[in-house]
């Protein structure tokens, strides 16, 4: 019981000195919340991240590549938010050999900024292939206007289309923008037409610079968009019906340019930070600090292989070996913790031999000696104390670097592809050149987010640092 | 001891420990290489046994193909070497890299068009000494510049908004802070290329080509001596204040020296860790930073790495591997040189 009290007085004394210090705490406090947001993350993020990240079609329903909601109080429009609507059937005529349906669904659109697309899942049942319906898209503007969209056959049960990209919408849209004196299409040729000029012409007020989403002025009122859908037999049928107009804007942190949330991959990926940086820093300095204490007792011979060992890894190129070994086994998280770890201990260990050399001197060792105490007994009770307050410090200041590190790897494309972590966010973005498409949502909060993680850590282990290193402190 | 004998011991340790080093990388790469030097044969027969002539010799009996086959494999496995045990060509490969004879790449081409890897990496040794140590050098006379101050004024609002930069700048990716810039600088304001070391095509006179090769360079440099200054600045303020509590110090202040000649002693005792560390890091430079040259398309040592790494081309993968193993031990050899030469006690040690 008296080892406990000698605990509980030395932990509330160390807390004592550890509350002086401003960004220790400062860290602590950002540490806590980074905990409390991963173990929040199942209701405030996308509970099937983990399991989902990697597979499109999960994601394939969300607005693709579109900035957080919030941006509109920066920029003081309104943007259009993702909506999903049903057609409903108006009419039916019934013919001899087929059977015409018109549905529509109406649109009431009261933002500053388009949908980024409208994408339409229909699946029906098709009896003859080769004769297959035919679906005719209008759609009538607030003013009025009305064009042609689309004529297609239904040639697949469950048909998805996006109108924004279809080939026979640009050109309707052009001649629209035509029509209505808009003089920056003149002499634009179809493959020109980006889809956000296309949604832009089709919900702006008529005019010169309508096919410009930056200067384009909105449309706002009750649009409508008809169907019509030839059927060929009596048999077939209409068995789903949707619309969407995908959100101009998404969610907190917006979407990558496969709609994957991108908040809800950040938020997940604290936990994946915190198992590598953790996993990997400890590792390494229980490592460093055994191979420093068991090189102060080696003598001779066995010191001098001790010391080798040492340099040989200390010289290695631990990047380049990393990204070599990553290439070539593919490695999960945990693997590449360890191997992080690997190649972190030889600094540690090079100090923490010199600490035990210094402490194996002091008269109190030379006392428990004379007592006859083991090597052992006098390693784990006498010199592990005194090291274990540096080795937590040298845990907390690692972290980041091991972060950093794993955040490196996963940027060249060698991470655990199975699971999000930032560094592979930040791989994503750079491979579809988010920075040259200026989308910064993609690439500021996960390098943000890196930072915080390692600072929160290099806060908490630097006020260690000086708690136990009072040489610093002034 | 004495000096000349401190420096042979340190280089003959120097050469003992390159040797184990570059044994262990080609230990590491052993399986791999020979991996692909069978599969490089099997290929190489396969081809052959399209040879029409060769068919028709065989007239299609099968044991004698089989037969041919196993006389070409045992041919080119001599050519190879591959008859001769592996701890055979692991210590080959590691001595012909000491003696740099890297032989030749895969696919990878020098600007020559030959596949020689030395020509190869001496045509991207170049850009990595132009940006890096170019940062390297800044980077150090800042820190020194900015510690000393610091730790003159220690405890003051200066010093201590330094100490949390230094640990902003140890956290925050280099090359994620050269995203950022490429998104401000370049994508936004349109003021710097967006990557690359070169407009091209490249301006033709020379006094152009240079500002041209300013222009690509300014980016990448201001990204990368912004991250480092911190650290080194810190780390700096540290060896120096540890100097400045010494006992010896004390003692000049309390005669009443001059503060100039005050500092010049705990300079003098400061310098060794400084000077290591000035070795080491431009050293270290000439490796490049493998992802920070990829973010801006910097075509030096990093980005050859990793254009190596993603083509498979094994033989440059490990040529790099010696390289920067080698740098290290070098580098390691001269900074506790230096630190034996400005600080005798080291020398005793030994």
């Amino acid at each position: 019981m008296v080892e406990w009290k000698e605990i509980k007085m030395k932990s509330l004394e160390f807390w004592r000195a550890f509350k002086r210090e401003k960004l220790g705490l400062i860290g602590l406090g950002i540490l806590i919340l980074l905990v409390i947001l991963a173990a929040l993350a199942p209701f405030i993020a996308d509970p099937n991240t983990m399991k989902e990240w990697r597979n499109p079609k999960y994601w394939e329903d969300n607005p693709q590549g579109v900035p957080p909601e919030w941006i509109s109080i920066f920029t003081g429009k309104s943007y259009a938010k993702q909506e999903i609507k049903e057609p409903h059937l108006v009419k039916m005529e019934n013919y001899s050999t087929t059977r015409v349906e018109y549905w529509e669904v109406k649109y009431d659109y009261q933002y500053d900024v388009p949908p980024s697309g409208i994408q339409i899942k229909l699946s029906t049942v098709i009896k003859n292939p080769a004769n297959p319906p035919l679906l005719i898209i209008d759609f009538i503007r607030p003013d009025n206007e009305k064009l042609e969209l689309l004529r297609k056959q239904v040639t697949s049960e469950s048909l998805t289309l996006n109108l924004h990209l279809e080939e026979s919408v640009k050109r309707a849209a052009l001649s629209f923008a035509r029509k209505c004196g808009d003089v920056e299409v003149e002499g634009k040729s179809l493959s020109e037409i980006t889809a956000p000029m296309v949604m832009s012409i089709l919900f702006s007020q008529k005019g010169t610079g309508m096919s410009n989403p930056g200067k384009a002025k909105p449309l706002k009122g009750e649009y409508i968009i008809e169907f019509m859908i030839i059927f060929n037999a009596p048999e077939e049928k209409v068995k789903s019906f949707e619309v969407r107009f995908l959100g101009r804007v998404y969610g907190l942190l917006g979407t990558d340019d496969t709609g994957r949330d991108l908040f809800s991959g950040i938020i997940w990926g604290i936990w994946v930070a915190m198992v590598i940086g953790l996993i990997a820093s400890s590792v390494s300095v229980m490592i460093g600090v055994l191979y420093g204490v068991i090189s102060a007792y080696a003598s001779g011979i066995k010191s001098e292989i001790l010391k080798r060992i040492n340099d040989i890894f200390y010289v290695m190129p631990v990047l380049p070996i990393l990204i070599a070994m990553a290439a070539a086994w593919k490695p999960s998280i945990w693997n590449i913790a360890l191997l992080i770890a690997l190649f972190g201990w030889p600094g540690t260990a090079v100090v923490v031999k010199s600490m035990a050399l210094q402490i194996k001197e002091e008269p109190f060792i030379e006392a428990a000696k004379a007592v006859g105490a083991s090597d052992a007994k006098i390693v784990f009770r006498h010199i592990m104390p005194q090291i274990l307050p540096y080795a937590f410090a040298t845990i907390a200041l690692s972290v980041p670097t091991a972060i950093l590190t794993e955040a490196g790897l996963s940027f060249l494309g060698l991470g655990d592809p199975t699971i999000p972590t930032w560094g592979q966010i930040l791989h994503d973005a750079n491979a579809r050149l988010a920075t040259v498409r200026g989308m910064w949502w993609w690439i500021i909060p996960p390098g943000f987010m890196i930072a915080l993680v390692g600072l929160s850590f290099a806060f908490i282990g630097m006020a260690l640092d000086k708690i136990l290193n009072p040489k610093l402190v002034k | 001891m004495g000096l000349a004998r401190f420096i042979a011991i340190k280089l003959a340790n120097t050469l003992i420990l390159l040797v184990i080093v570059s044994v262990i990388i080609s230990g590491l790469f052993a399986p791999v290489m020979d991996q692909y030097a069978r599969a490089t044969i099997e290929e190489q027969i396969r081809a052959e046994l399209q040879n029409p002539d060769l068919q028709r010799s065989f007239g299609g009996n099968s044991t004698a193909i089989q037969e041919y086959i196993n006389q070409r494999r045992a041919q080119l496995y001599k050519q190879y070497e591959l008859d001769k045990p592996l701890i055979y060509r692991i210590f080959k490969r590691a001595f012909d890299a000491l003696l740099f004879k890297f032989g030749k790449s895969y696919s990878l081409q020098a600007p020559d068009g030959t596949r020689d890897i030395n020509k190869l990496l001496l045509s991207r040794f170049p850009p990595t000494i132009i940006l890096f140590t170019t940062a390297t050098i800044i980077t150090a006379i800042l820190g020194i510049f900015l510690g000393l101050q610091a730790a003159k004024k220690h405890g003051s609002l200066f010093d201590k908004s330094l100490a949390v930069y230094s640990l902003f700048s140890y956290s925050i990716p280099t090359w994620w802070i050269g995203m950022i810039f490429i998104l401000i600088f370049s994508f936004q304001l349109g003021l710097f290329p967006l990557g690359g070391m070169h407009s091209i095509p490249p301006p033709k006179d020379p006094l152009e080509s240079f500002i041209d090769l300013l222009w690509h360079l300014a980016l990448p440099l201001f990204t990368v001596v912004l991250v480092s200054f911190g650290g080194w600045a810190y780390v700096v303020r540290n060896i120096v204040i540890e100097t400045i509590t010494q006992d010896y110090i004390m003692v000049a202040r309390a005669k009443g020296l001059p503060e100039s000649r005050v500092m010049y002693h705990v300079l003098r005792a400061a310098a060794p860790p400084i000077v290591t560390m000035v070795i080491l890091s431009i050293l270290g430079s000439l490796g490049g930073a493998i992802i920070t040259e990829t973010v801006f398309n910097w075509p030096g040592m990093g980005v050859l790495y990793w254009q190596a790494i993603t083509q498979n081309d094994l033989p440059v993968v490990i040529a790099e591997g010696y390289f920067f193993a080698f740098l290290y031990v070098i580098a390691m050899f001269f900074a506790e040189l230096m630190y034996g030469l400005l600080d005798p006690r080291v020398r005793v040690q030994w």
